[in-house]
């Protein structure tokens, strides 16, 4: 893949600039980076903490040939890629970790997340934005966010450049992005399987409607869907939404 | 299995792309089958699937152009083009991207359908109004489930 990165000071969001791109004919490859988003978001438009020159902020813009149903497996795709090219940076004894479907972790904290959205023209994909933010430089959060985030620096000290992390992600996201392509989505999930604990055996809780429900992991589906087994042993699938671990 | 459950599983069956649907439990056994007359391109939705509503009589003529026969008034129907849960609205407590009686054009986006953190906007591939809006906010949908009825604009 070839590709073209935009760099920007500051920006509402890298996902609506690429997005745009996307309506407007931009060809595939096309990378929207930003210092600062002052409107990230996270599913369902929760605000996502993204101070001045902190972060990694990154929105690829892609034009993949593959039906609809294939295109929320670029979540997992680009999880793939951000751990693989993070593994190395991190010492050995820090567990990165990755929940499904897009949360990156060192331990239990997010250091990173991932955030897709595609555009259909009728039956056929306009194009996806795969949109990835990584805590890098952060040395203290809101209060609220403590417990539950953390970022590069804080696990590993320092320095970290965001520039060279994104070089790291590219090749391995171009690695999975052709195997998909090519129809490979069995390898891909194998792949996301050895790198997220929440595979096999997690208790987890998600939400049916407004009612939450907890179950044990059982592997991916074919379409990436999470298999859980609930208490009175049915097995059943997790499309949509967040699934919290027991920690 | 109680004769609300059958006509459930009977409305289950004619919305969806299930042809047959055979249930054995307690005893008793159920085949639903729908109606084979169907014809296969209205099954799979492709050309996109247009459901009369009854014909109105045409309001009086009010200039020398309104001659022609009686209009037929035409949804048509958008669905969902892969698993996941329906979104009216961009987040939670802003407005939805559409309402009943909006005009749409072709590519106004009319909601998002999320699987695994992937947003699907689903564009109007119709301009017309919003005759109907089918799924509530935060509900699972099937592939092919239909979300929208567009009153097409001729």
């Amino acid at each position: 893949m070839f590709w073209t990165i935009h760099h920007l000071d500051s920006t509402e969001s890298t996902n609506d600039l690429a997005a745009k791109a996307g309506e407007s004919g931009v060809p595939e490859g096309a990378i929207f980076v930003a210092d600062v988003q002052t409107r990230g978001r996270g599913r369902a438009g929760r605000s996502w903490y993204s101070a001045p020159g902190l972060g990694l902020y990154a929105s690829l813009l892609l034009r993949p040939r593959v039906e609809p149903s294939v295109a929320p497996l670029f979540t997992l795709l680009a999880g793939v890629a951000v751990f693989e090219a993070l593994r190395p940076m991190l010492p050995a004894e820090k567990h990165l970790d990755i929940k499904w479907p897009n949360d990156l972790l060192v331990g239990n904290k997010k250091v990173g997340g991932i955030l897709c959205q595609t555009a259909l023209e009728g039956a056929r994909i306009k194009y996806v934005v795969v949109g990835i933010g990584i805590n890098v430089h952060h040395l203290l959060f809101p209060e609220e966010l403590q417990p539950v985030a953390t970022s590069l620096a804080l696990e590993a000290g320092g320095p970290w450049d965001c520039p060279r992390i994104l070089d790291q992600i590219r090749p391995r996201f171009d690695f999975w992005y052709n195997g998909l392509l090519r129809g490979e989505t069995e390898t891909l999930l194998r792949r996301w399987s050895q790198c997220s604990t929440y595979t096999e055996g997690k208790q987890v809780t998600w939400m049916e409607g407004d009612r939450p429900v907890s179950g044990i992991t059982r592997g991916l589906a074919s379409s990436g869907a999470l298999r859980v087994q609930r208490e009175d042993g049915s097995v059943e699938l997790v499309l949509s939404g967040d699934v919290w671990g027991r920690t | 299995m109680n004769f609300k459950e059958i006509k459930e599983l009977i409305k289950l069956v004619s919305e969806r792309e299930i042809d047959e649907l055979q249930i054995e439990r307690a005893g008793i056994k159920i085949t639903i089958r729908k109606n084979a007359a169907v014809p296969k391109a209205l099954e799979h939705g492709r050309p996109a699937p247009v459901v009369p509503l009854p014909q109105e009589t045409t309001p009086a003529a009010t200039g020398a152009l309104v001659s022609s026969p009686v209009a037929e008034r035409e949804l048509h129907l958008v669905k969902s083009p892969l698993v996941g849960t329906f979104y009216s609205a961009p987040s939670p407590g802003s407005d939805p991207f559409v309402h009943i009686g909006d005009q749409v054009e072709v590519g106004t986006v009319l909601c998002v359908v999320e699987a695994m953190k992937l947003m699907n906007e689903i564009e109007s591939d119709m301009a017309g109004e919003v005759a109907q809006i089918l799924v509530d906010s935060g509900q699972p949908v099937e592939y092919g489930e239909p979300l929208f009825g567009i009153r097409v604009r001729r």
